[in-house]
């Protein structure tokens, strides 16, 4: 695990903003998606920000309560209530991509310097055009992850 | 012929020179000296005649022998004669004797060693009966015991200003060490000795950020040796040099770690490191009323630590400091 700290980029100090929950459902394991409704179109390009923790991680230097997610724009290919990437991303899978109703659920994974990270992200498409919904995360390593996320259209259309 | 042959060949005459000064007889005259210390120039005749005899020579007993300090009075029965005189040197008595070989008059050996006073003529007895014996100087046959005040008494140093300062400070962060702050303070205290054109001074330090409770802090604790060279003699004086020292460093800061390129999770660590480091710095800087007890000096300090600390190596920073030198 000394490795993977090694390959763990340690940018410069960055001022955290205080985490206010994205949503009003508290604890992450707690949120019900509300999928009534027809079937949401969600072609087009995302960018996820979220928050939450990381946890059992033989690393005790990545176990964190504040736990920042990002991610690049993800362009979605909707084929019905089937849901792909779009063009392939090196190292980078999304997997069982699929729309219920107003709700998208996908997973994704993704291998960096020899170590994995997979997530399961599960959302509902609000009225103002935001998916807001948990995600959960096994890797590296031990690490289990969880919190809640919003997937913003960085592209609408 | 190598140097250990020269040095095999001195031993071998040395160790020769003893055993046959051993073997010989000898006598010992009575030593010249001013009239008042006619009694102790006598007393440290039987001195050295028991010196002599404890380091296995034959002497015989000539109570009667005339005072003699030069090879053309010597006489006696034996080999040889020791002759030689007790002359006052400043406060000192100079002992000076000579062995003389009595079948040709020629010199074989002189000691000569001055001592504090009349009261250790013991000890120059012991010094030079060794010293004619073997046949070395007398300040080679020095041991514990036979040390006389003159040899104990440090020799004379000059002298110059000395005292405590007292310095105040800013200390400039270089490159990414001190938590990456951009500044923090220093107080110094040091020994200042200060000579014409050169000044040393041990001193022990503290830096520190403006504040230890944010998310970012650093503390050092310098423990220095500097040497500086003081080319001007007036109140308004350059100086410069350098040192060397140990550094207690510990900081605090705030880091943010990234896992994955896609979707990327950062977290926010919070880390404090401290240790131990050894230390070079360098300063230059201008000492003003340097004629005075009292003086004050302004300069500019570099200074590298060489140490990790969150994984940032080597911690560099310039400092800012005004001192009073006590």
């Amino acid at each position: 695990m000394r490795s993977l700290a090694l390959i763990v980029g340690i940018s410069s100090v960055v001022p955290v903003a205080a985490c206010d929950s994205l949503f009003d459902f508290g604890d992450p394991s707690n949120f019900v998606p509300n999928c009534a409704g027809g079937t949401a179109a969600v072609a087009g390009t995302w960018r996820i920000e979220g928050q939450g923790e990381r946890t059992s991680c033989s690393d005790d230097a990545l176990d964190t309560e504040r736990l920042l997610l990002s991610s690049d724009p993800l362009r979605l290919v909707q084929n019905g209530t089937d849901v792909k990437l779009g063009p392939d991303l090196d190292g980078f899978e999304l997997r069982n991509g699929r729309v219920t109703g107003r709700c998208l659920r996908f997973d994704t994974v993704e291998t960096f310097g020899g170590f994995t990270i997979e997530y399961r992200f599960e959302a509902q498409l609000d009225s103002d055009g935001v998916l807001r919904g948990t995600f959960r995360g096994d890797g590296p390593g031990s690490c289990r992850s969880e919190g809640e996320f919003e997937a913003i259209p960085a592209d609408p259309g | 012929m190598g140097w250990r042959g020269a040095l095999s060949v001195m031993v071998a005459l040395g160790v020769g020179g003893a055993s046959e000064a051993r073997a010989a007889n000898w006598s010992v005259m009575g030593f010249e000296a001013p009239q008042r210390w006619r009694e102790d120039a006598d007393t440290f005749r039987v001195l050295l005649v028991q010196a002599l005899r404890e380091r296995g020579v034959r002497v015989a007993q000539d109570e009667t022998a005339p005072t003699c300090d030069a090879p053309a009075c010597a006489a006696g029965s034996g080999e040889h004669a020791v002759v030689g005189s007790l002359r006052k040197f400043g406060r000192r008595v100079l002992i000076t004797a000579h062995r003389i070989a009595l079948s040709d008059r020629s010199l074989r050996g002189t000691a000569q060693i001055p001592v504090g006073s009349l009261d250790e003529l013991d000890l120059g007895a012991d010094r030079v009966a060794e010293a004619l014996v073997r046949n070395v100087p007398a300040d080679e046959t020095v041991e514990l015991g036979s040390v006389t005040d003159l040899e104990a008494e440090p020799d004379r140093r000059r002298t110059g200003a000395r005292g405590f300062a007292f310095g105040l400070g800013a200390v400039v962060p270089l490159r990414d060490g001190f938590a990456d702050l951009d500044g923090g303070f220093s107080i110094a205290g040091s020994y200042w000795y200060e000579t014409t054109h050169f000044a040393i001074e041990p001193s022990l330090g503290l830096r520190f950020s403006s504040t230890t409770g944010g998310d970012r802090a650093f503390v050092a604790v310098p423990l220095d040796i500097g040497g500086y060279y003081i080319p001007g003699t007036k109140d308004v004086a350059p100086f410069f040099g350098g040192g060397v020292g140990i550094r207690y460093m510990w900081e605090k800061r705030r880091t943010t770690q990234v896992l994955g390129n896609v979707v990327k999770s950062e977290s926010v660590l919070e880390t404090d490191d401290g240790g131990w480091g050894f230390g070079l710095f360098g300063r230059a800087g201008v000492m003003f009323l340097r004629t005075y007890d009292v003086r004050l000096s302004a300069s500019v300090r570099y200074d590298v630590t060489f140490m990790e600390l969150n994984a940032r190596e080597n911690p560099q920073a310039l400092g800012v400091d005004l001192t009073v030198h006590f």
